[in-house]
């Protein structure tokens, strides 16, 4: 995936390889400019057309390619089979109707419910987050940040989506309401096997939520496993350096490890492994071969020349 | 030891038209020691940084007093405040904001120096590369402006700023909660190591649990402007004794799958802070409130060495937060 402005490309996803399968929750983590939120936006066929172009790949959803569907088939797709829950939810949110109107909206579109229907759904929906059904008829101005987060996961979780994306859903909220967010997204796993993908830089939540991890640096992944595995047994340095930059809760207070340098420029990313300028472990190799993708376990991988054990 | 710092039944209210008054800080009562890193934690809105602002001078205070080296600071008059600012100093959270985009780095370094009429011409440019190399900001950054530059270089900025004129107490407002976590260990780092340098004393104020916990000394707890518990780290980590604290420190996702934590998840949202009800403010989300938790206000009582809690029944908090956890 590239974007292309003013004669500039930013190369912000390269060859990323993902499988979700039905009732897994991946989480995908990595610092700003990794590519993340370009990823989901891809999975959606969300990019704007004018600016970004997939040069490569192709994306499968119940083996058929999202990119080869009509404009008509995807209005099918989005909101109905795969939804997504944006990281702002005041720019998500219309201000302009009621959120139970907006909710109503998709209700309505995609499974063709009467206007009291689904009303009636939009309360029961609201009521599953936490909001009461009383609030139907005000506007997104008037909830409160963590109110106005769980309204946008209602919204996406309208018509039973098979897929969820949720972009850093999260990150503007308090720790306390953000339990309670964890909380609900466990349980929709839980009962109506919804599969999840979790973007953050929080890998504490990825390690509570998810089963599976990819870790993104430069617009690819760098490492991908089991989340057990792949935090307590990193094999590539980025992760292991994204891991011990972050104090602890519990245990010794040891001096943070920081990782040296910048976050990879998409417009212009190194030879080699992308990682490489910030790596303390970097050979010649590194710097002109880029690593391949290698198994560790089964059910863990890394792209790097100098694992270690 | 005499306090560096010391806050006494500080309130900060602030009107609201055609509502009342809005709480900010209500009687709010803490010290700081030479040297010592006290953490302020808490929910967004819960009044951390209107405390921060309250130190400052940005805001005047409605009431309380504030001692800095033994002397009443909000009584000070203009002239008095500018010396003051000599000593005391604070760094925000977003350096964007807080930087004159008009201004290059070292301009921006030499206000402090100007603003005093400390050093001039060769001197003043000599003390900027010193700021400058003190916060490891190499010598090429002093011709960026604030917009040419990463999160991570501008809040080294707005920290050499701080340190010019070589304070004694910074306050630290969210310094590190808009960078990436690279760079966020940079900025720990480095504060950690200039308070050794330099014998400084912060308040470090986030409402990220575990940065607090790394860097402070003692952490105090706040919910709707007043604070609920304080006590050193290690001991309120171990041993919390107030029910929010105790839920507000479960709430935290981690890394850790030896010992799953077990979350206790609050029901609703903070309340609002204007005209709080009297009682417990925590009350309508706690679940050990009765009846005089919502009449009676829980004052702030020591109830182990340096261990302060406001609930009137902290001695069954450990025991029925057990029953509160999610599996």
């Amino acid at each position: 995936m590239e974007y292309r402005a003013g004669g500039a490309v930013a190369k912000a996803v390269n060859g990323v390889n993902l499988v979700i399968n039905k009732g897994e929750a991946l989480g995908i983590v990595g610092e700003s400019g990794a590519g993340k939120t370009t990823t989901a936006l891809s999975i959606m066929n969300l990019l704007p057309d004018r600016v970004s172009f997939v040069t490569d790949g192709d994306i499968f959803f119940h083996g058929e390619s999202i990119f080869k569907k009509s404009d008509r088939e995807m209005e099918h797709i989005r909101g109905k089979s795969i939804s997504m829950v944006f990281a702002n939810p005041l720019s998500s949110l219309n201000p302009l109707f009621t959120v139970g109107h907006q909710i109503a909206m998709g209700i309505m579109k995609h499974e063709g419910l009467g206007k009291r229907e689904a009303a009636e759904r939009t309360a029961q929906l609201l009521e599953t987050v936490g909001i009461a059904r009383y609030r139907l008829d005000d506007y997104p101005h008037q909830f409160s940040g963590g109110m106005r987060q769980r309204v946008g996961i209602a919204a996406a979780l309208a018509c039973n989506p098979e897929l969820l994306l949720c972009d850093e859903p999260t990150t503007a909220l308090d720790v306390t309401i953000q339990a309670q967010i964890l909380e609900l997204m466990k349980k929709l796993q839980k009962e109506f096997s919804t599969s999840l993908v979790m973007i953050t830089h929080n890998l504490g939540i990825v390690a509570e939520l998810c089963q599976q991890v990819a870790v993104m640096y430069g617009g690819e992944i760098v490492e991908y496993g089991t989340v057990e595995e792949v935090f307590t047994n990193p094999r590539h340095w980025y992760t292991y350096g994204l891991v011990h930059a972050i104090p602890n809760l519990t245990g010794p207070r040891e001096e943070l490890q920081a990782i040296p340098g910048l976050v990879a420029n998409a417009k212009n990313l190194p030879q080699g492994c992308k990682f490489h300028p910030r790596c303390s472990h970097c050979t010649e190799k590194c710097k002109t071969e880029a690593p391949a993708m290698t198994k560790i376990t089964e059910s863990h991988q890394a792209a790097c020349w100098v694992m270690e054990d | 030891m005499e306090p560096l710092v010391k806050v006494e039944h500080l309130k900060m209210y602030f009107n609201v038209s055609g509502k009342g008054k809005l709480h900010a800080v209500d009687d709010v009562s803490f010290d700081i020691m030479p040297n010592e890193t006290v953490g302020l934690v808490g929910e967004s809105g819960c009044g951390k940084s209107t405390i921060g602002n309250v130190l400052i001078q940005l805001l005047k205070a409605t009431d309380g007093k504030v001692y800095f080296e033994g002397e009443n600071i909000l009584e000070y008059n203009k002239a008095q405040r500018r010396e003051l600012h000599k000593k005391m100093q604070i760094i925000f959270q977003d350096p964007y904001s807080s930087l004159n985009p008009r201004e290059s780095v070292e301009a921006i370094l030499s206000d402090p120096y100007q603003i005093h009429h400390m050093y001039r011409g060769k001197e003043l440019k000599e003390k900027v590369r010193e700021m400058a190399d003190l916060v490891g900001l190499e010598p090429y950054v002093l011709e960026m402006f604030p917009h040419e530059m990463d999160g991570g270089k501008r809040q080294l900025t707005g920290i050499a700023r701080a340190l010019a004129l070589n304070p004694k107490f910074i306050i630290c407002d969210e310094p590190v909660s808009a960078l990436d976590v690279s760079v966020q260990a940079i900025i720990i780092n480095l504060l950690m190591k200039l308070q050794k340098q330099m014998g400084l004393s912060y308040l470090f104020i986030s409402h990220d649990l575990s940065v607090v916990r790394h860097i402070s000394n003692r952490v105090a707890v706040m919910y709707l402007g007043q604070i609920v518990e304080i006590a050193p780290t290690d001991e309120i980590f171990a041993n919390t004794l107030h029910p929010y604290s105790t839920a507000l420190l479960s709430a935290v996702p981690r890394i850790d799958f030896a010992n799953k934590t077990k979350r206790i998840v609050l029901e609703g949202d903070v309340p609002s802070p204007i005209n709080p009800k009297p009682g417990c403010r925590f009350a309508p989300r706690c679940w050990m409130s009765r009846e005089k938790c919502e009449n009676e206000t829980p004052q702030l009582q020591e109830v182990a060495p340096g261990h302060c809690v406001a609930c009137h029944y902290w001695e069954e908090t450990r025991a029925t937060a057990a029953k509160q956890t999610l599996a």
